[in-house]
């Protein structure tokens, strides 16, 4: 805990400065708006060593600028101030109609619900395994959007010259190209409404990726970081698809994905054969209650003033998420190059709750219960593990 | 792409054929003996992705495990994790190599073994330092591990002479001291380390462990505070309580023994090395708190050259670059005797029948063809030519010079 002490600091400065700066947004008459943008997160995590101490951890300290010229051109532009200086958002975002605009630069490829959902509106401090562990990131591209058919049905399509995670391999990921889609639909068109109906949005997505020779899978990690499935050696077709469901009815929400990854592995054998592809997919089924009424909770995201407990939510959610090669015998030993992969799952509960003082200010507070379930007897121990954690973000 | 297909045609027709053969003689009585018989040129096998051997090559400074076949004689051992390994003899072109056999299973044993070493040789011209040195050692009853030359293949091309060394692990304790319970460390030096002569650092285990003396064993809990009340001991006590008290902690009279052999044998990079010590690993019986000497790593043997005194590095240097224990060692006439007798016991074993000088002729002989065919090593077959007959030299000569020196030594 007493590392933590030059972090708050920061923290209290950071959204001293944030409150200031939120209320600077630069207006050059009607056409041209530009609003600054930061965020530091603080999480607060049990040490790894158990000796009661407390790990806090500058998870996102980011700034940036978003705004539009006409009514026809957006932007945005965000990077890391954590020392990698590494670009977040930069794009331009060009909408000639509602059902047809055009987004260039980097930015994130169009796959799973909650990856594209941003730090701020999560219900949980961390993303599901699935959606963290599977969906793309951020990469070069260019999207075509909109919405279409009365404005029940959006779609995102767009071409990237990777899929944005991370490959062992060194140089660009320019050798990776993908292609994303994603559709939405809204029954009953438009923006998002309360009522049964209203206010429910299913999606499904694929995205394609061609992985260069040697580069390294997917790896299975806990929400504690530690590692449960060591990355395997791929080449060939990345093929992801996907499908959520989110539905707000009122003070209640529903939210659910599935997402499945099948990495092929061609000549990646020992002696340069083709192995099984490796598969990953994981599925996660959340709920929400705003305890105060959405209404209630949309005021207090809204405004400077501190709203008591009108901002309050409890929230949980379930989840699963494997990996292994479809139709792997038990008990395969595992290498880089292991021809069968036996199936290790990761089973999560998470209990949280979530409150939003202010349009700046939002805390929340987990409990993660993780078992992980090991056929290949290399991963960790099969006994549940709870890991409490909690987070002050700053945003504006 | 036809070049990668045929690699692979012929490497799986390579392996299946030795799997066949392994289901059809696994009753064969082998073991690690027959593997670590230098009375033969083996020949060791590994199949492994040509992507990750060129990675292995490129990052031989890493210690990145890939997964191989390991194959000798008619056995196939799938699964095993390779490495590249060294200190000084690290290379991108005859890499050494660890192999583990239960990396990626824990359960996965080979003739008993866990784990080998493949010595690449590449700082001795001759490749027969460290083997003609473990016979010494083990000629005079010490724990020396076993090896042998070998003709390594990587993926069916000739990758070098190597030679196949025992692991020093609970495999080889089980072994030697018919118990795997204690305290092992591998005396780990970094060329950027200050020299270490056992001087006393302090009461802290942390200022001996992991470095130098680096755990293989009881990695979470090393439990370096033996080591640290030995350095006291050796610095503290009296002449008087010397033995007594370091004898609490060290098999006295089998550091002294080490430490003659690699004497006789002109080290220049061991316990009384150039550069502190170096090259052995401390094991510490359990329950107790003695620990006794294992020698490693004799690449660097012969190099202080056939007249090397017998004091060099005891008596012969400034005191700030003497070996603590050695020093006080030296000043107790039981180990005195223990240390020139020891001398005197190397020359007679190397002299009797011309035993050291056929030892060498006989290792040479078995290698020669094996050299002249090595790309990858870093001498020229007349320097291995060179090296090996300036050795013929030193086991002619070296008994002789040793016991004269010992004859004018004070008891």
């Amino acid at each position: 805990m007493t590392r933590g002490l030059p972090v708050l600091i920061g923290t209290l400065l950071a959204a001293a400065w944030s409150t200031t700066a939120a209320a600077q947004s630069l207006r050059i008459g009607e056409a041209i708006r530009i609003e600054p943008k930061a965020r530091v997160d603080v999480d607060f995590r049990a040490a790894e060593v158990d000796d009661g101490d407390v790990d806090v951890d500058l998870a996102r300290r980011r700034v940036g600028v978003s705004g539009r010229v006409t009514r026809h051109l957006e932007f945005e532009v965000e990077r890391e101030v954590d020392g990698t200086g590494r670009w977040r958002d930069v794009f331009a975002d060009v909408r000639a109609t509602r059902a047809i605009g055009v987004r260039a630069g980097h930015f994130k490829v169009p796959f799973s619900r909650e990856q594209l959902t941003g730090a701020g509106d999560l219900d949980f401090i961390d993303r599901s395994r699935a959606a963290d562990l599977l969906a793309p990131g951020r990469s070069v591209g260019l999207l075509v959007h909109g919405r279409v058919a009365r404005r029940i049905v959006g779609y995102d399509v767009g071409t990237f010259v990777g899929d944005g995670t991370r490959s062992r391999l060194p140089g660009p990921e320019s050798a990776e190209p993908t292609v994303a889609a994603r559709v939405t639909v809204r029954p009953r068109g438009g923006p998002r409404r309360a009522g049964a109906i209203g206010d429910v949005e299913i999606g499904v997505a694929a995205a394609t990726s061609e992985l260069r020779d040697g580069r390294a899978s997917f790896r299975g990690r806990l929400t504690s970081s530690d590692q449960f499935f060591s990355p395997v050696l791929v080449s060939g077709r990345r093929l992801r698809v996907g499908g959520d469901l989110d539905w707000r009815p009122g003070p209640f929400g529903v939210r659910g994905e599935f997402l499945r990854a099948d990495d092929a592995r061609q000549h990646q054998g020992l002696m340069g054969e083709t192995l099984a592809p490796l598969r990953a997919q994981g599925w996660y089924v959340s709920g929400v209650w705003a305890v105060a009424g959405r209404s209630a909770h949309a005021r207090a995201n809204d405004g400077f003033a501190v709203q008591g407990l009108a901002g309050l939510e409890l929230a949980a959610r379930v989840e699963q998420f494997s990996l292994g090669t479809p139709g792997a015998p038990a008990a395969q030993i595992w290498t880089p190059r292991a021809e069968q992969l036996s199936t290790v799952t990761d089973r999560a509960w998470t209990l949280g709750v979530n409150w939003t003082l202010n349009r700046l200010v939002r805390i929340q507070a987990n409990a993660v219960r993780e078992r992980v379930t090991d056929r290949s007897r290399i991963a960790a121990p099969g006994h549940a593990v709870w890991s409490p954690v909690a987070r002050v973000q700053v945003a504006m | 792409m036809r070049a990668t297909l045929s690699a692979t045609v012929a490497l799986a027709a390579l392996l299946l054929g030795s799997v066949a053969r392994t289901h059809a003689q696994d009753t064969a009585p082998l073991d690690a003996a027959a593997l670590f018989d230098d009375g033969q040129l083996q020949e060791i096998r590994l199949v492994v992705n040509p992507r990750d051997w060129a990675d292995l090559k490129a990052n031989f400074q890493s210690n990145t495990y890939y997964a191989a076949y390991f194959i000798w004689r008619d056995r196939v051992v799938k699964n095993v994790g390779i490495r590249s390994r060294g200190t000084g003899s690290r290379s991108g072109s005859k890499p050494g190599l660890r192999v583990d056999f239960n990396r990626f299973d824990e359960s996965q044993h080979f003739l008993g073994l866990k784990s080998l070493v493949l010595r690449n040789n590449v700082q001795d011209a001759s490749q027969l330092h460290e083997r003609i040195a473990m016979r010494l050692f083990a000629r005079l009853g010490r724990p020396a591990p076993r090896e042998a030359h070998v003709r390594l293949y990587v993926n069916d091309a000739y990758a070098g002479l190597y030679s196949v060394v025992e692991a020093i692990d609970k495999v080889f304790l089980a072994d030697r001291f018919g118990q795997d319970g204690g305290y092992l460390y591998e005396y780990d030096y970094d060329p950027a380390d200050a020299p270490y002569r056992f001087e006393y650092r302090g009461a802290q285990p942390a200022a001996y462990s992991p470095k130098p003396f680096k755990p293989v064993t009881h990695e979470q809990d090393p439990d370096a505070r033996p080591i640290a009340e030995m350095a006291r001991a050796i610095t503290e006590t009296s002449d008087a309580d010397f033995q007594t008290a370091v004898s609490n902690y060290l098999h006295l009279e089998g550091w002294v023994a080490h430490a003659a052999v690699e004497a006789f044998l002109a080290e220049t990079d061991g316990l009384l090395g150039d550069w502190g010590m170096n090259n052995f690993y401390l094991y510490r019986f359990q329950g107790t708190s003695v620990s006794t000497v294992i020698p490693w790593d004799k690449s660097e043997a012969f190099k202080a050259g056939v007249g090397a005194s017998v004091w060099r590095n005891v008596d012969d240097v400034p005191p700030s670059n003497r070996n603590a224990l050695m020093v006080r060692a030296m000043q107790q006439p039981a180990l005195r005797g223990v240390y020139l007798d020891t001398l005197l016991w190397c020359a007679t074993i190397a002299d009797e029948s011309g035993w050291l000088e056929g030892e060498v002729r006989r290792a040479a002989d078995q290698i020669r063809e094996a050299v002249r065919e090595d790309r990858a090593a870093p001498f020229t077959f007349e320097e291995f030519e060179a090296e090996v007959q300036r050795l013929i030299d030193f086991a002619h000569d070296r008994g002789t010079i040793v016991r004269e020196d010992v004859r004018r030594s004070p008891r």
